[in-house]
C-alpha cells in the first residue's frame, strides 16, 4: 500500500513539475499605460476633469492599501535587520509563493487577530530563476483595515504588474501597475471604488512614468487615452500623452510640454 | 595469512562447477532450486518456475541497526535461452523509511533491466544490458513551530553496459565491463509553509525539472571470477563513476573502485 502511494506520488510529481497557475493577462493594460494615444490639449483636460478628481480622490485613501499590499508581498524578502530573525525564504528554481496576510480590523487598539472577522489579503507570486513572474495576482477578501483613523474595507481581485524578471529585493524600487477587478473600496462607510480600477505607482527608471508619482489611465470620448500622473503628497504632476509629457502647474492651471507649448486646464480639485 | 589459508582450503575442497557463468548483470541465473548466499546477496532459483530467480541485497538490512527500515527485492526472468542467445528481464524494488530517526521521509527505488548475452564461440560471451532506474522520495520536516517543509522528488536515469566474459580455464572467467549513465533527469515538488508573523503566512511550492549533468558518467571494470561447484569468488578493479548497487545511481567523482564478492550456491 505504501509502495502504491509512493509510486503515485512520483507520477504526480513528474506531471506537476513545471506547472504554475496562470496569471491574468495584463498585456493590453500595460501597453495602454506605456503608450497613451491621445494628443493633449485644453479640451481633453476639461473632458477628463471629473475622472481625475474621482480617481485621485480614491487614490489618496487607497495609497494606504497599496502599502499594505506591498508589505504583504515583501513577506517573501528575508529581513536580516528585524529584531527577531526570520527564516529566509529562498525562491530558487521554478515555483509559486502564496502569501496571506490577515487584516487588522477596525479599532484602536486593533482587535484580536481574526481571519474570519477581519478578512485577509491573498496574493500569489510565481517565480523562476529569472526572477519574479511579471504579474502578482490574488485579492482582498473582506479585508478591514483602520489606517490613520480611517476605517477602510476592501474586497475584490488584485492583479499587479511588477515588471519582467524583477528580483524580490528590487520590488520597492519597481513600478507597480495595479488592476483591480470586481472591486469594492469603502472608507468610513463611503464607497470610493466599485468595479474596475487601475493605476500605476511609479518608481525606478525602467518605465515611462515619472518616479514618485501615481498614474491613472483616462479614456476620452473618442476612444484615445491619456495618463494623468500626480505626486499625492506635493500635488504636482501632469499628463503623459501621445505627444509627450506635459508638466502641470495646478495652482495656475496650465500645463507645459517638453517643447515649451502651453495648454490651459480647469481647476482640478485634487 | 589465515584468510589466504581459508580460501585455499575452500578452493581445494570443492569439485569443478557445472555452471560457472557469471550471473550478476547478465541474463544468466542460478539453477532452479538453488540458493545463493554471499557477501551482498541472497538469491533463490524458483523450482516451479525454472526461468525465475528471486533475490535480495543483504547489506541494506544493516540499516535496521540504525533504526532505518529498508527492504529490497529483485526478480530476474530468463525469457529466451537458445543456441547463441540468452535474454532476461530483471525488476527490482527497494524502500527506505527514515521514520525511526524521527525523520518523516520515505524513498523508493525501482530499477528495470533488460539483459542479453551472445555466445561467440565456446569461451567468449558478449553481454549487453540496459537499465532504467527510478528513485522517488517524499518527506516533511518541521524546522520550528513557524516553518514546515514538505517535498517529493523523482529522479530517474538510464544506464547501458557492454561486457565480455572470457572463460580462461575451468573455474576461471575473466569479466570486462564498460558502463555508461546516459541520462539523469530529476523532477521535484517541494512545499514549505512559513509563518512570518502572527498575521502573515507564506506557502511556497517549488516545482521543476532538471537534467543532472553530475549524475552522468561511466566506468570500466576488469574482474575475474573463480568458480567451484558451490563456491564463487569474484574480484577485480574498476575505474570511473562507481555505480551504487540497489539505488543504481553513480558516484559523481571519478575514482578507482574495488570489486569483491564471495558466494556459495547450494
Amino acid at each position: 500500500m505504501r509502495w502504491s502511494l509512493l509510486l503515485v506520488v512520483a507520477a504526480c510529481t513528474a506531471e506537476e513539475a513545471g506547472t504554475k497557475p496562470e496569471p491574468p493577462d495584463m498585456r493590453a493594460l500595460i501597453a495602454s499605460y506605456a503608450a497613451p494615444t491621445a494628443t493633449f490639449d485644453s479640451q481633453g483636460a476639461i473632458e477628463v476633469q471629473q475622472l481625475i478628481e474621482n480617481k485621485v480622490g480614491a487614490l489618496l485613501d487607497f495609497d494606504a492599501i497599496v502599502d499594505r499590499i506591498q508589505t504583504t508581498i515583501l513577506a517573501l524578502e528575508e529581513d536580516g535587520q528585524s529584531f527577531a530573525p526570520r527564516r529566509a525564504i529562498v525562491l530558487e528554481g521554478e515555483g509559486v509563493a502564496r502569501i496571506q496576510r490577515i487584516c487588522t480590523g477596525f479599532g484602536d487598539p486593533a482587535p484580536p487577530i481574526d481571519k474570519d472577522a477581519n478578512g485577509f489579503l491573498d496574493l500569489t507570486v510565481g517565480y523562476s530563476n529569472d526572477g519574479l513572474d511579471s504579474v502578482v495576482f490574488g485579492g482582498a477578501i473582506d479585508c478591514k483595515e483602520e489606517i490613520s483613523g480611517k476605517q477602510m474595507q476592501v474586497a475584490g481581485d488584485v492583479h499587479l504588474f511588477v515588471g519582467e524578471g524583477t528580483d524580490i529585493g528590487d520590488l520597492t524600487s519597481t513600478t507597480f501597475l495595479f488592476e483591480l477587478a470586481n472591486f469594492e473600496f469603502d472608507v468610513n462607510g463611503t464607497n470610493l471604488i466599485s468595479g474596475g480600477f487601475d493605476f500605476e505607482v511609479c518608481r525606478g527608471e525602467t518605465t515611462a512614468c515619472v518616479p514618485g508619482h501615481v498614474g491613472v489611465l483616462l479614456a476620452l470620448g473618442d476612444g484615445t487615452t491619456l495618463v494623468f500622473f500626480i505626486d499625492l503628497t506635493t500635488k504636482t504632476g501632469g499628463f503623459r500623452a501621445a505627444d509627450g509629457v506635459w508638466t502641470c502647474d495646478f495652482t495656475n492651471d496650465v500645463c507645459t510640454n517638453e517643447s515649451g507649448a502651453v495648454a490651459t486646464i480647469p481647476e482640478y480639485q485634487l | 595469512m589465515k584468510l589466504v589459508a581459508f580460501f585455499t582450503l575452500l578452493l581445494a575442497a570443492q569439485p569443478a562447477a557445472a555452471d560457472e557463468r557469471i550471473t550478476d548483470d547478465t541474463p544468466y541465473k542460478i539453477p532452479s532450486g538453488a540458493f545463493r548466499a554471499g557477501l551482498w546477496k541472497l538469491q533463490y532459483g524458483i523450482p516451479g518456475v525454472p526461468k525465475l530467480e528471486l533475490g535480495t541485497y543483504t547489506l541494506p538490512y544493516v540499516s535496521f541497526a540504525f533504526k532505518v527500515k529498508s527492504f529490497n527485492a529483485h526478480a530476474k526472468y530468463q525469457f529466451f535461452d537458445k543456441e547463441h542467445w540468452t535474454l532476461a528481464a530483471n525488476l527490482a524494488v527497494a524502500y527506505v523509511d527514515l521514520a525511526g530517526l524521527d525523520v518523516d521521509a520515505q524513498i523508493g527505488i525501482v530499477p528495470i533491466q533488460l539483459l542479453a548475452a551472445r555466445r561467440i564461440g565456446k569461451r567468449l560471451t558478449l553481454g549487453l544490458g540496459v537499465m532504467y532506474s527510478s528513485i522517488s522520495g517524499e518527506g516533511s520536516y518541521n524546522a520550528d513551530e513557524a516553518t514546515e517543509f514538505r517535498g517529493a522528488v523523482a529522479v530517474d536515469n538510464v544506464q547501458t553496459w557492454v561486457s565480455l566474459m572470457l572463460q580462461l580455464s575451468r573455474g576461471w572467467t575473466l569479466y570486462l565491463e564498460s558502463r555508461a549513465v546516459s541520462s539523469t533527469q530529476a523532477a521535484g515538488r517541494a512545499d514549505a509553509t512559513f509563518s512570518i508573523d502572527d498575521r502573515t503566512t507564506v506557502d511556497v511550492t517549488a516545482t521543476g525539472n532538471a537534467s543532472i549533468d553530475e549524475l552522468r558518467g561511466g566506468s570500466s571494470l576488469l574482474a575475474a571470477q573463480y568458480s567451484r561447484q558451490r563456491f564463487r569468488f569474484r574480484f577485480g578493479i574498476g575505474y570511473g563513476n562507481y555505480n551504487i548497487p540497489v539505488i543504481n545511481f553513480i558516484v559523481p567523482a571519478t575514482t578507482p573502485f574495488p570489486e569483491l564478492d564471495i558466494s556459495w550456491v547450494f
